[in-house]
């Protein structure tokens, strides 16, 4: 009788203890990404690239590791450097999203690149996008063409 | 001990530390001297033949070298000196040139550049030319470039020095301007040329 009362109380100690060990929430769902949009190319062009915002709203540092699009053969990760007075541009495994703060993607920053495009892409397409985070979630946004930049 | 001993050190030691003081005072700093780039007249392919930047004269040109498989930097510029066009009023407009440069022969073909260029703006001509030609031509821009690669699934990447060149009317540089240049200083630049 003892010995059930003792393993019910131990179990039930482990549980409670569980609760404060609570698995963070997945990156996909503190992760928001505004304002997303793929410049428009000259027709026949084989790499564009994408720009946002990405806001982590939680108290964990996160990673946005690595893109895919259906648009194109492959999609990378790129910063720019000026290095010895030329623009250098490099691919990075990761762009950090430190907690509580909005990382932009801008033209001459870190971009998301698109390379071989499969076709043309038309100003004001929507083109499905999936952006993975370092735990393994993903999100997948509707990114329209925008040739805003021209205007 | 000679008389003239003491005396002539004496001297000695004074125009000493005179020539000294000449020789080790920190000399005036030179002004930091920058060169322009000589520039100068070229001759490229264009997808309907030869273009030389003396068939603009008499026109403000906007230059630029680059290259296609540039997702950012190069679109950007382009699209500032279209957006600077679009500015300016039709007879400003027939005044001016812009001329794309690409220093990637190997990808960027006439043809190719053709479609390129004009997406930006149709005052906009795209030329390449053989690597010795453009070796040579970047030379006189001060244009640095050069290869990249591995580490991308884009083939290679090309790392470039990135302004535009204003030149004026007889083709000489008249200045540089950042490739993400606001579109009102680049309008201004081009203005106060085809003043000139």
């Amino acid at each position: 009788m003892k010995i059930k009362y003792l393993v019910l109380s131990v179990l039930l100690s482990l549980s409670l203890s569980a609760c404060d060990r609570v698995a963070p929430e997945p990156s996909s769902q503190v992760v928001s990404i505004e304002d997303a949009y793929i410049r428009a190319m000259p027709s026949g062009q084989k790499v564009t690239a994408l720009f946002m915002v990405m806001h982590n709203s939680s108290d964990i540092d996160r990673q946005f590791v690595s893109a895919s699009s259906v648009a194109s053969d492959k999609v990378e990760l790129h910063e720019h450097k000026f290095v010895d007075g030329m623009m250098k541009m490099g691919q990075v495994k990761a762009i950090d999203l430190p907690k509580k703060s909005t990382a932009v993607l801008k033209p001459g920053g870190y971009h998301v690149m698109l390379i071989g495009l499969k076709k043309d892409l038309k100003v004001g397409e929507k083109v499905p996008v999936s952006f993975f985070f370092a735990d393994g979630t993903m999100l997948d946004v509707q990114v329209p063409v925008s040739n805003k930049y021209l205007k | 001990m000679n008389k003239f001993l003491i005396p002539i050190s004496i001297l000695a030691v004074i125009g000493g530390l005179l020539i000294g003081s000449y020789l080790f005072s920190p000399k005036a700093p030179q002004p930091n001297i920058y060169v322009d780039p000589p520039g100068g007249d070229f001759t490229l392919k264009s997808d309907k033949g030869p273009v030389s930047l003396s068939d603009y004269e008499g026109k403000v040109v906007l230059l630029y070298f680059g290259y296609t498989y540039c997702p950012d930097v190069c679109p950007t510029a382009l699209a500032q000196i279209s957006s600077a066009f679009k500015v300016l009023t039709e007879d400003e407009l027939a005044g001016v040139q812009g001329i794309f440069i690409s220093i990637d022969p190997e990808r960027d073909t006439t043809k190719k550049l053709a479609t390129y260029a004009p997406f930006f703006h149709p005052k906009i001509i795209g030329v390449t030319g053989d690597k010795d030609n453009l070796a040579e031509i970047a030379k006189r821009y001060n244009v640095r470039y050069k290869k990249a690669e591995g580490a991308t699934a884009a083939d290679y990447l090309v790392d470039h020095t990135s302004f535009i060149f204003v030149l004026d009317k007889k083709g000489k540089i008249s200045t540089f301007l950042p490739h993400a240049v606001p579109v009102d200083m680049a309008v201004e630049t081009i203005r106060r040329l085809l003043a000139e």
